[in-house]
């Protein structure tokens, strides 16, 4: 009798992990998938930033891994502000190849400060295609921890990538688009103005010299 | 006691004067990204900063780098057991009693346990540390921050938070130590200030480096993390900027 139930039990529970079907359009994101997916973005940043120890190959993994994971399209859109809606399609592209250099080489160099680290998961809110899930990172060195926000938007179909990442109550797309925000106004709108601040912010990477 | 008084109130009324111009409709209450009507002024403020910073802070910040991390640890824990009792006065100004008897418990077991306030024995007995001050007493209130200001040596200080500054100068008890009421906040002010910067050298060296407007991207910084604090760190879902619309735009 206690053999039939312990065997009903582990066939309970390997039925569990069977994948659900996939998310119809509109339905509520799945928190638990949502926590999912930042261990395992946050573990895969880690193993980058620990094990990679020239800037390039950080930032060659670091490269794929945002490209993989983070819908860049809408980062770049987001980060233009309210000029994202007159920009040209020429320019856009320009603007979203920079951009993606850029973000790279600056997050890969900033968060490098993050090596050594653990990672902790906390709970999850979701709101339409929106989720919060939040973080904390313990240092193994004994510095004060860190809470990490991660911002998931949920794609039309059912998977999640990253929009935004907030560190130490710092949105870090709103900190970009604030800047950006400022070049253009201090340029009269001119896109170029900004194109070209980011290319000499790329180029005067030691790594480029 | 008078003569704190008086400095107090002098204090006051110049930062309050500095609120209710802000207030007074010159300034749109609305909290734009880029509100700063005194940009130019800043940025001349932010520039003298940046000069105090390469030629005092930063070689200051450096060579105190060289003391052994776990006396710049201790001399952390000082510092932080220090201003406690400022955040104690404001959570219970803000109601927060839960909030309020952590501090307080903080405060009593890192002074005794702690030695002093040099260890932080708190931490460990889950007792986690927060801070408060009066200009975020006065947003949880509904008071606005008014127009952004830069001051050297200040950093980012709009008129509510300067003001709530001078309050806090009420209930920091190193404004009763010494001869005068200055001397010690200035002392406890500048120490904290050489021990934040040598232990976030690299992250703002890289921030500096990496940000197209640096100017501008202390200005999102300061008025986020302000943000933050305010909520004492808790994450809405509601507070975030609706993107929805941002989709719409990808099929031209």
């Amino acid at each position: 009798m206690r053999a039939t139930l312990y065997s009903f039990a582990v066939f309970a529970l390997l039925l569990l992990p069977l994948p659900l079907p996939a998310m119809a359009q509109g339905a509520a994101p799945d928190l638990d998938k949502a926590r999912a997916f930042v261990t395992a973005l946050a573990d895969d940043a880690i193993v980058i930033l620990s094990s990679e120890t020239t800037r390039a190959g950080r930032e060659a993994r670091f490269s794929k891994l945002l490209n993989e994971k983070a819908n860049m399209r809408r980062i770049a859109r987001f980060t233009l502000g309210p000029f994202g809606r007159k920009i040209s399609k020429p320019d856009f592209e320009t603007y979203q190849a920079l951009l993606n250099r850029f973000i790279v080489k600056v997050y890969a160099n900033r968060l490098g400060e993050y090596s050594d680290e653990k990672v902790i998961v906390g709970k999850a809110q979701a709101k339409k295609k929106n989720v919060i899930v939040e973080s904390r990172i313990e240092f193994a060195n004994g510095r004060d921890p860190i809470d990490i926000d991660w911002w998931l938007r949920l794609e039309k179909d059912g998977s999640f990538t990253l929009f935004d990442v907030r560190v130490l109550g710092v949105w870090m797309a709103q900190e970009q688009r604030d800047s950006f925000a400022s070049v253009l106004k201090n340029n009269r709108g001119d896109i170029n103005a900004l194109l070209d601040h980011i290319r000499s912010k790329i180029s005067a990477d030691p790594e480029n010299s | 006691m008078v003569k704190h008084i008086q400095k107090f109130l002098m204090a006051s009324l110049l930062a309050s004067s500095l609120a209710a111009c802000a207030s007074s409709g010159a300034v749109p209450a609305t909290a734009g990204s880029d509100r700063d009507p005194y940009e130019s002024f800043n940025r001349k403020m932010f520039a003298v900063e940046q000069t105090l910073d390469a030629y005092v802070l930063e070689p200051v910040a450096k060579g105190y780098l060289y003391v052994p991390q776990p006396v710049r640890r201790s001399f952390r824990n000082f510092l932080n057991n220090l201003i406690s009792p400022v955040t104690l006065a404001n959570d219970l100004f803000q109601g927060e009693m839960a909030r309020a008897s952590t501090t307080a418990l903080r405060l009593g077991i890192n002074t005794v346990v702690g030695i002093g306030g040099l260890f932080d024995p708190a931490t460990r007995l889950g007792l986690e540390r927060h801070e408060e001050d009066f200009g975020q007493t006065l947003a949880t209130y509904g008071v606005k921050p008014g127009p952004y200001l830069y001051i050297p040596l200040l950093g980012p200080s709009p008129p509510r938070d300067l003001f709530g500054w001078g309050f806090d100068w009420l209930f920091d008890p190193v404004t009763y130590t010494g001869s005068d009421s200055l001397t010690g906040p200035i002392v406890r002010y500048t120490l904290d200030g050489v021990d934040a910067r040598a232990a976030n050298m690299g992250i703002i060296d890289e921030i500096e480096r990496s940000s197209i407007d640096f100017y501008a991207t202390v200005r999102s910084l300061y008025r986020q993390n302000r943000e933050s604090e305010i909520n004492n760190g808790v994450t809405n879902i509601d507070d975030l900027p609706d993107i929805d619309d941002l989709d719409d735009l990808d099929d031209f």
